[in-house]
């Protein structure tokens, strides 16, 4: 497992886990980020990511994005 | 007296129309400032940039 | 008979062009008591009686954002009549998550899947009376921006209320779940409303604070139910929540299968992937915007021959104020018998004030529209994005960059923006800082300066624009510093909606309605502080006597202005005039611009048909203008803004610190520009010493070690928690 900050930009990868037990996790959940759900890195930032989940765009900042493990 | 009147009349109408505008400006900034409206528009729909801050 | 509509959905579905679309201009806008959310209400187009609530844009009903606790509340508690909840049908998936939630209130729901348009197009077919079935509700379509299907469904909600039935609860949760909630809902029947039972039922499982707070169950009932959720923990081996998460998506995923067929591979790029790839390109996406930034002010204010803006603002300057009315104006006056004081206050005041601002109503209006246009396709979202990795560096979030974004229209809802930043400091900051953007009404002074000292050039107004970004990130790296703000910027989650080709309609009323703002303001506020100040500088005592003076220098403006003066000495423009400009800048931005429109006999000036603003260029050097310049751009803002900026932080002390702050720092800046320009042309003095040591402690401010980086801090405060 790794987390999804090290995915390629273009690459669609399956989430695995999302790591702390907070708000904020659980805020990454009704977006779409759960477990088994395929998501698509559009593009990459300095670690900050813009994704592809559920078709919906989401931007994520690194700190969020590595939280959540592929 | 209406000899004065007669005179200045141009300018009596005239400063009267000034007033008058005055008087309806400041009428509608304490209107605008009691209904919380600001001069560049309070609400945030007054703002094209609402998409931004108040995603529809 | 009332009946109420609650209208819920996702943000980006299109709720607000439903709202505007059903009700039309019978709205009324407000705030949600006590939380600065803003709660619309109004109603339906051609039906009296019944009421379209508007609710905050939500993903979900859980107690994590001020919208959601908003919304959530107003549901359970007021119970509308019926719900109209708006889907995108472009990301169903997403989107039927809080219809999931909604459908268990046990109040009657419709569906209304938006941009049908958009889904055919991408050759995606949904049945939706297969939806229907599945989902235990009626499913209407829709498209919103192309006006079908808003009224319909409406209408079917309205039917929906007044059946007074909520749909059958579809089977959601499976197995142990369903077992644990049914058991709750045993518990708590009799105490909670029947209809929202099962609601509160799976918000009890999921351990919700907000619900918890609100159901009041004693110690024994609490501990029962807790065994419950315990025991599916541990079968399942994970925690309530995402047991609950986890299962909805997992039923909405069966339902999406059996009534929807995609037709695009579901993770293939679209085209707005394709182009965020090299919008928010690593290396590109910097420089694509300072490109982007240039092009939009020159275009609006530069000098070349595809600024369509200034030329318009020319023709306006010298053709219709200088020539037509002035002109004419005055000598009409004079013909027809009025006392020359009138004449003088109409032309010379009047005229001359509020025709200074209006002369710049074209470059507005180009500025407004080209920025509307970014705004409408999409990319302003994607700055947020880019700039967010810059401001993280120095402690903030790229979500303070939004309010940044719209204030280039008008800071007092830029300020309002700063609502959407949950992290209190983060916020505090936010609001201290958005000022420093160049607003519509300081673009004005932009434009003047540009025109009379710099030749009309473009890069005038993109320097103002990005010294201002400076500005914000200086001041972000230096109050990070401080104990008030430290601490770590909260992360950044953002939607991003699709590009699309920007609906003309949005655009045009977008830009009319800042441009007509602009104008209204001329109209009102500019034009009654002209004539305040055209009395002040016609007016003064020569040899002890008071009448009416030639040359406004020895007026009683000038000498109130005189006395003030002397402050911005260091900064170069000491003049009584740069002064008094300088103060009336505080009711409006513009009135910079209209005083120096009375005081240098704007109309006298246009009558000659000489260069509009040359007695201006006259009292102005290059350096210190741009001095002038700086100071006004990055000084407090108007009244307006300080009244939005007091009720944004709500706390009369945090306004004079962001007041305060701003004014000082314009100050130094304003002096050290002027001080080290003065330096390059030879001078040094008491001034140059100052301006140094300002500089060098900066400098020592922008690069001294953070000493909260790494100490632990409590928790930043939520703004949901401090209301």
């Amino acid at each position: 497992m790794m987390p999804l900050t090290m995915a390629q930009p273009g690459e669609t990868v399956v989430i695995r886990k999302i790591t702390g037990k907070d708000e904020v996790r659980q805020h990454l959940a009704e977006l779409g980020f759960v477990v088994e759900e395929p998501v698509t890195v559009v593009s990459a930032i300095a670690g900050n990511l813009i994704l592809k989940v559920k078709d919906s765009r989401i931007a994520l900042d690194k700190e969020m994005a590595c939280r959540i493990m592929i | 007296m209406l000899a004065y009147l007669a005179q200045n009349l141009p300018t009596l109408i005239g400063a009267a129309i000034v007033l008058a505008v005055l008087a309806l400006v400041t009428v509608k900034m304490v209107r605008d400032h009691r209904a919380h409206k600001g001069g560049c528009g309070c609400g945030c729909d007054g703002c094209p940039n609402a998409g931004a801050c108040h995603p529809k | 008979m009332r009946i109420t509509i609650a209208l819920a959905g996702n943000p980006n579905s299109g709720k607000t062009t439903l709202f505007n679309d059903l009700t039309g201009s019978s709205q009324y806008v407000g705030n949600w008591p006590g939380v600065t959310v803003e709660k619309k209400e109004g109603r339906l187009k051609g039906h009296k009686d019944v009421v379209i609530q508007d609710l905050p844009g939500i993903y979900s009903l859980s107690p994590y954002t001020l919208e959601e606790v908003v919304a959530r509340s107003y549901l359970v508690k007021e119970r509308p009549d019926a719900i109209l909840n708006i889907v995108d049908g472009t990301n169903i998936e997403r989107n039927l998550y809080l219809t999931t939630q909604l459908i268990e209130l046990g109040i009657p729901v419709v569906v209304a899947i938006n941009m049908m348009d958009l889904v055919r197009k991408n050759g995606d077919k949904i049945d939706i009376v297969k939806l229907g079935q599945e989902l235990g509700c009626q499913v209407v379509e829709m498209s919103a921006l192309k006006g079908q299907g808003s009224m319909e469904a409406a209408k079917a909600a309205v039917a929906a209320a007044q059946e007074k039935k909520a749909g059958e609860h579809p089977h959601v949760f499976t197995g142990s779940v369903e077992h644990a909630i049914a058991h709750i809902e045993e518990s708590i029947s009799g105490k909670v409303d029947d209809a929202s039972l099962r609601w509160h039922a799976i918000k009890l499982f999921e351990r919700d604070e907000k619900e918890l707070e609100e159901v009041q169950l004693d110690p024994a009932l609490k501990a029962h139910i807790e065994a419950h959720i315990a025991d599916c923990e541990k079968e399942l081996d994970d925690d309530a929540e995402s047991i609950i998460t986890n299962q909805r998506y997992a039923y909405i995923s069966r339902v999406v299968e059996r009534s929807v067929r995609k037709k695009a591979a579901k993770h293939a790029l679209t085209v707005s992937d394709k182009i965020d790839r090299i919008v928010t390109n690593r290396i590109l996406a910097l420089p694509i915007f300072v490109v982007v930034m240039w092009a939009v002010y020159t275009i609006a204010m530069g000098g070349t021959p595809v600024s369509i803006g200034t030329m318009a603002t020319d023709w306006t300057n010298d053709v219709l104020v200088g020539e037509w009315i002035c002109g004419n104006l005055g000598a009409w006056m004079e013909s027809i018998g009025c006392a020359p004081w009138l004449t003088g206050l109409v032309v010379d005041g009047i005229v001359a004030g509020v025709g200074a601002v209006i002369g710049f109503v074209p470059q507005m209006l180009v500025l407004f529209f080209l920025l509307s246009i970014l705004e409408d396709v999409g990319y302003m979202a994607r700055i947020a994005f880019i700039m967010d990795r810059i401001f993280r560096r120095f402690g903030l979030s790229g979500k303070s960059f939004i309010p940044m974004l719209v204030a280039t229209g008008c800071g007092v809802p830029g300020i309002m923006a700063s609502r959407t930043i949950e992290n209190d400091r983060d916020r505090k900051m936010t609001i201290m800082t958005t000022g420093f953007i160049p607003c519509g009404a300081k673009m004005p002074i932009i434009g003047l300066f540009a025109g009379a000292l710099f030749g009309g050039s473009g890069w005038i107004a993109t320097s103002a624009y990005f010294i201002g970004v400076a500005a914000v990130i200086v001041s972000g790296i230096i109050l990070k510093k401080t104990k008030l703000f430290a601490g770590d910027p909260a992360p950044f989650v953002m939607e991003l909606p699709a590009y699309h080709i920007p609906s003309a309609k949005n655009v045009l009323h977008a830009t009319w309605e800042r441009g007509w703002s602009f104008i209204k303001r001329a109209g009102t506020v500019i034009l009654a502080s002209s004539v305040v100040l055209w009395f002040l500088q016609g007016f003064g005592f020569v040899d002890g006597v008071f009448g009416m003076v030639e040359d406004n220098n020895t007026s009683l403006l000038a000498s109130i202005g005189n006395v003030v003066a002397p402050i911005f000495a260091p900064l170069g423009f000491g003049t009584w005039q740069g002064a008094v400009a300088t103060f009336t800048g505080l009711i409006a931005k513009e009135n910079v611009v209209s005083t120096f429109g009375v005081l240098y006999g704007f109309a006298e000036v246009a009558e000659d048909g000489a260069e509009i603003w040359s007695l201006l260029a006259g009292d102005f050097t290059a350096l210190t203008a741009y001095s002038f310049m700086i100071f006004n751009l990055l000084c407090a803002p108007c009244f307006a803004a300080m009244g939005a900026i007091k009720r944004e932080m709500n706390n009369a002390k945090w306004t004079w610190i962001a007041i305060g702050y701003m004014c000082g720092f314009a100050y130094v800046v304003a002096m050290i520009v002027y001080q080290l320009g003065m330096l390059f042309s030879g001078h040094f003095g008491v001034g140059t010493v100052v301006a140094l040591l300002l500089l060098a402690g900066l400098i020592y401010l922008l690069l001294r070690k953070n000493k909260y980086q790494d100490a632990p801090l409590k928790a930043p405060a939520r703004s949901v928690a401090a209301r």
